[in-house]
């Protein structure tokens, strides 16, 4: 390979890579600035990933009955199907209500794929630094037993965030 | 003859000469062929050298990330972003400045390649870690290696091939039955096949091709195990032991001392006396297809013993005495293995004099086998302790600076003492 078609390639490589990168960060604070900001219920515990650090290893409360859900209505396995959210006015606390393979034209939804035997969480995991994760493991414990722990996430056109965990009326992260 | 001799030979041709014994032409010639000579050998002392500044260099890039970290939380959302982006583009240019300006420097294209493929790897990871973005180890694994790949065979990186061996060995343990998954997992496997087939046969009496022997065998196996929906046991170890020999034998034409082949029969002599104490024990049966299949092999092994004179194949009795030696104290003395002691105090107590001891007697012989395997154990020991580490990162990453500080000293000192030596000011 010659020097010059060498250096193309890492070009296009690189910028590749950076696109992939960069699409993340675009797509967040989209949903970020122009999004609408969801509580969900959650419950989870705090295990570790060797590369990217400790975290929170969380699920939405009423996932399982939506996986089961999607197991009676025979979805295809990687069937692109949207989560609707409903929003309790009182608690003013979400959820997903429900799973349909249509577009909806009105209400917040998330876009997830139908892996065989239910669905892949939009989100499961909040990494947090090392020396506060023992102290917040113990803090979102506690919450999770009160049913007062939190998942706040941004939706903008099916695309979502998560901005933070909250136990009860306090954030995991504060900044 | 060695380098001293040839250094003796330098230093004798002014006198020879001097005394008639030699004419010109003949010291001119001699003068030649002995620097010719020099010029081929393993420059021993630079490679000792390279490897303490890597060694350094490592301490020193953990120190600064350990506080990093220690900060990291004070730190807003966009500076968490240039943490992770200006590295990466700053690589980006410095890879095409390499690709451009020297591209046949080995140690500048190594250097490219892993500092350009790690900064990527961050800069994703940190990025994940902002937007608290979904995904499994394996997910992000997968997408740092498409990119790896592409900087391996740009580059023609050694080092990079050998961590995206590691990567891949984890993410192909790590699959499930998901179709798209086990096909970009194929494809990262094919895609490194040709770089790692070539470093090992390139020269397969460097230690570099021995490294890829034992790498390839790695991902091999768990690629091989994965791929028939198997769970790493005996049955699947015979035709990967199979494979191993097959490619033993056609190294060990070009080269006599090779891993594969001593590695296969490992395997099969282990795979064989699992079955049987299993088989002792009533828990399996013996079919016939095993019997023949390991008939074969052991001719194989005879074979290679007899005609290649492969003395390692020995090291297939290892295995063997291990197992025996496990079924006779498994159940009195299982505890120390257990125990927490063994692990903190004497197997890394084995790992530091391991890693000190091959350095040394690897810089005294000249040998960079020892000397690589000594700063492997270091390495290994330095990794285990960054990733466990239980106190304070900023106290950490201070001793981690200190002993990279301490680290380059010693190279400094030992260059010195090599150009003393070498007569040079």
């Amino acid at each position: 390979m010659n020097k010059k078609l060498r250096l193309i390639i890492y070009v296009v490589i690189c910028l590749a890579f950076l696109v992939v990168v960069s699409q993340k960060v675009y797509l967040a604070q989209q949903a970020k600035k122009y999004g609408q900001s969801y509580k969900f219920r959650i419950y989870g515990y705090d295990p570790r990933d060797i590369f990217r650090g400790n975290y929170l290893l969380f699920n939405f409360e009423n996932w399982w009955e939506l996986a089961a859900a999607c197991r009676e209505a025979n979805y295809e396995k990687g069937e692109t199907l949207y989560w609707i959210i409903t929003t309790d006015e009182k608690s003013n606390i979400s959820s997903f209500s429900r799973v349909t393979k249509e577009l909806p034209q009105q209400g917040a939804y998330i876009k997830v794929k139908y892996n065989g035997w239910g669905i892949d969480p939009p989100f499961d995991r909040f990494f947090i630094n090392e020396k506060r994760a023992a102290a917040a493991e113990k803090d979102f414990q506690a919450a999770v037993r009160r049913k007062e722990a939190y998942a706040k996430i941004s939706i903008y056109n099916g695309f979502a965030v998560l901005e933070n965990i909250y136990c009860g009326d306090e954030p995991l992260v504060k900044n | 003859m060695n380098k001293k001799i040839f250094t003796m030979l330098l230093e004798e041709l002014p006198t020879l000469q001097a005394k008639g014994i030699l004419d010109k032409d003949n010291s001119e010639r001699l003068h030649n062929y002995c620097l010719d000579e020099m010029a081929t050998m393993p420059k021993c002392n630079q490679m000792l050298h390279m490897l303490l500044g890597v060694f350094a260099t490592l301490l020193i890039v953990g120190g600064i990330i350990l506080i990093i970290s220690f900060n990291w939380d004070m730190m807003s959302v966009g500076n968490h972003l240039l943490i992770g982006y200006l590295p990466f583009l700053l690589a980006i240019l410095a890879g095409g400045y390499v690709l451009l300006k020297y591209p046949d420097n080995v140690g500048a294209r190594e250097s490219a390649a892993l500092v350009v493929g790690g900064c990527g790897a961050s800069a994703l990871a940190v990025v994940s870690q902002c937007y608290q973005t979904l995904g499994t180890t394996t997910d992000f694994l997968m997408v740092v290696l498409i990119f790896w790949l592409f900087l391996i065979l740009i580059f023609r990186s050694f080092a990079l091939g050998m961590a995206y061996a590691l990567c891949f060995a984890w993410v192909v343990s790590e699959i499930n039955d998901n179709l798209p998954v086990i096909i970009i997992v194929n494809l990262l496997f094919l895609g490194i096949l040709p770089f790692m087939i070539r470093e090992i046969f390139i020269d397969a009496n460097r230690w570099r091709s021995k490294i890829t022997q034992v790498t390839f065998m790695l991902i091999a196996t768990l690629w091989y195990v994965q791929m028939s929906d198997h769970t790493l046991h005996q049955t699947t170890m015979i035709p990967v032991g199979v494979m191993y020999i097959l490619l033993g034998l056609l190294l060990s034409e070009r080269c006599r001392w090779n891993l594969l082949t001593p590695i296969g029969v490992i395997m099969v002599m282990t795979n064989l006396c699992l079955v049987i104490v299993d088989r002792c024990r009533g828990v399996s049966e013996i079919s016939p297809e095993f019997i023949v299949s390991n008939v074969l092999l052991l001719i194989g092994m005879a074979y290679i013993i007899w005609k290649k004179r492969c003395c390692e194949t020995y090291l297939a009795l290892l295995p063997l005495l291990l197992i025996v030696g496990q079924f006779i104290v498994a159940d009195k003395k299982s505890y120390i293995v257990k125990s927490s002691v063994f692990f903190e105090f004497v197997a890394m107590g084995v790992f530091a004099a391991g890693g000190i001891i091959l350095l040394w007697l690897g810089y005294r012989r000249r040998s960079f086998g020892m000397m690589n395997f000594g700063m492997l154990l270091l390495v290994v020991l330095v990794l285990t302790k960054f990733l466990s580490l239980s106190g304070d990162y900023a106290v950490a990453g201070i001793i981690f600076i200190a002993f990279g500080v301490v680290a380059f000293i010693i190279n400094y000192l030992l260059q010195k003492t090599t150009r003393k030596a070498a007569g040079e000011k």
